[in-house]
């Protein structure tokens, strides 16, 4: 067996999993922002991916609003969502019930959204085309495709206004306050309930916005499917150490090349599907090395 | 007619399962004055100050500015102007001390959170506002060099102070005070007492003052409030409170070594 190894197709490789890794990145940072609010890992990131794509082409492909209209309605909407998902059920449980219990009510929404999902669109994929074009450039002799491009490209924009946001917001400090120690935030009297509103508002802005980009034609077109990324979107989270955000936006680029290069290189025998495991597969050799995730600090547990 | 006391606690009591951490305190705080609560370890006094921020459930009554506290949490409390400092440091440890500081400062913003996270309106005038007054703060406090350090790696007394500040922030009416001097050497400590003591002529404070180190207490408090047990067994001023048979049996009755550092520098204050 000939390994079809040369540096065009590495680059390749690296060029796609990195757009990969940015939407990794995305909805990996909206794990975190919830659980460093909340002190809760919310397993919804899911359902925000899934109405980002599902009303977006409904808005767009349906009702013919132009696609960048399209997505901010499709992101206010998905924040306001957030906000109401923590107003309305998640602050009810805030204390009475068991982190674990409120882990399980967030899967439970997140079924919810799915049946409702399939319910209204059906499980046939759905085509939204491809608002950036098929087109790629060409840098050397590696093809990177407008779509990735803008991916990154946006990534890049998005992340860089939540590190202005966080570093000096008023409420971007706040959140920082309550990650750092929750009762001694609310003592100063930071409002719990704006802090942990805002920590899902910006979840679901980032998970709506990963769903779109998932669910344009050259990535496989709307399908029920796309929440899956939201899981392997928790291999980077754990990679990253949980509650790190540098961690899951340096894991979500490590596990989409990762994603990419198995795809490319993996010997057919493995499977068709072998690249879809691997975020599990980093995340397992990273657990197996480095416990604490990748800038995640150890728990020191009084006996 | 007289006027109502600035802070009014009537049976004021904090349970712990079976443990009574207080009970039946009652005393006055009026505007503008200087209390100092001292006791042996364990008399209730950190107690007394979390009953007062909504920190520890209590029964009872606390009436501060005309509204009782009772049941409310600790953010409500903090918006009615009472801010304090923790025995062992209460700050945000991985944030610069400017945002430390600005968070005390947040209690006082009234601009929208989208507002804020535009960058727009009343929220951006509120929010340069309370950049400068962090600055002034910062610099009135000498922490300027330190403003983009992160808290965590400054030294003990830095913090102190830091946290002095980020009290001041919010600019309280009552201040409460957790043993500011602790853990500092005696011109360490000479230097925090005058200058909270210059905070509170300054800016017409209202104190209340946790500390073990008897001569700051003395030179500094107008009453002295003394704890044992949980109970008061002691109010006035230091010169009473220096001949106070209880409190000084409560002092030095007890052999025990924990409170032999307390028990010297009474020694030395009541010499």
């Amino acid at each position: 067996m000939i390994l079809a190894f040369s540096l065009t197709t590495l680059g390749q490789l690296t060029a796609s999993g990195l757009a990969l890794g940015c939407l990794y990145a995305l909805i990996a940072l909206g794990f975190v922002i919830i659980l460093k609010a909340n002190g809760i890992l919310s397993l919804y990131q899911g359902g925000f991916l899934l109405l980002g794509a599902y009303l977006t082409y409904q808005l767009h492909a349906k009702w013919g609003v132009s696609f960048v209209l399209a997505v901010l309605a499709v992101v206010a909407g998905i924040a306001l969502l957030g906000v109401a998902l923590e107003f309305v059920v998640i602050r009810r449980l805030r204390g009475s019930a068991a982190e674990f219990a409120v882990v399980l009510v967030t899967i439970g929404l997140l079924l919810a959204t799915q049946s409702l999902v399939a319910a209204t669109w059906g499980y046939t994929p759905l085509n939204m085309d491809d608002p950036w074009g098929l087109k790629n450039v060409h840098l050397g002799s590696i093809a990177v495709s407008h779509r990735d491009i803008w991916v990154v490209g946006s990534t890049v924009v998005i992340l860089a206004a939540f590190f202005v946001l966080f570093k000096y917001s008023r409420v971007g400090i706040a959140m920082r306050a309550v990650a750092s120690d929750r009762e001694a935030a609310y003592a100063q009297g930071i409002s719990p309930n704006v802090v942990m509103g805002v920590s899902w508002a910006i979840a679901g802005i980032l998970g709506a916005l990963a769903g779109v980009a998932m669910g344009t034609a050259a990535a496989g077109g709307v399908t029920v499917g796309i929440d899956q990324a939201a899981f392997a979107a928790l291999a980077p989270v754990i990679f990253g150490g949980l509650t790190s955000p540098a961690g899951a936006v340096i894991g979500g680029l490590v596990v989409g090349v990762a994603q990419l290069f198995a795809a490319g290189y993996a010997p057919e025998s493995f499977g068709g599907g072998f690249s879809t495991v691997m975020p599990y597969i980093v995340l397992f050799v990273v657990l197996l090395i480095r416990p604490q995730g990748l800038l995640g600090k150890k728990q020191v547990r009084r006996a | 007619m007289t006027v109502a006391p600035f802070l009014e606690i009537e049976k004021l009591g904090v349970q712990f399962g079976g443990i009574r951490a207080l009970s039946d305190v009652s005393f006055i705080c009026q505007r503008g004055e200087l209390l100092a609560i001292i006791g042996p370890n364990g008399a209730g006094k950190s107690s007394l100050f979390n009953a007062l921020t909504g920190v520890y459930p209590a029964d009872g009554r606390i009436t501060f500015d005309g509204r009782p506290l009772i049941g409310r949490r600790p953010a409500e409390i903090a918006h009615l102007g009472i801010a304090r400092t923790f025995q062992n440091v209460g700050l945000f440890e991985p944030l610069s001390v400017l945002d430390n500081v600005l968070i005390g400062r947040h209690v006082l913003m009234r601009g929208g959170v989208a507002a804020g996270a535009l960058w727009i309106g009343r929220a951006k005038r509120e929010d340069r506002a309370a950049r400068l007054h962090c600055h002034e703060l910062l610099h009135l406090l000498d922490l300027r060099q330190y403003k983009d350090e992160p808290v965590r790696s400054l030294p003990f007394g830095i913090k102190k102070r830091v946290e002095l500040a980020r009290a001041l922030a919010a600019e309280p009416s009552l201040l409460l005070l957790d043993e500011p001097v602790a853990g500092m050497n005696s011109d360490e400590s000479r230097a925090i007492s005058e200058l909270v003591l210059r905070l509170w002529e300054s800016m017409s404070l209202t104190i209340m003052l946790v500390e073990h180190d008897m001569p700051v207490v003395m030179s500094i408090a107008q009453n002295v409030l003394v704890l044992d047990f949980g109970k008061v067994i002691g109010y006035g001023a230091p010169d009473e409170i220096k001949r106070n048979p209880r409190v000084i049996e409560a002092y030095l009755g007890v052999a025990d070594d924990t409170d032999s550092v307390v028990e010297r520098s009474l020694h030395e204050a009541l010499s």
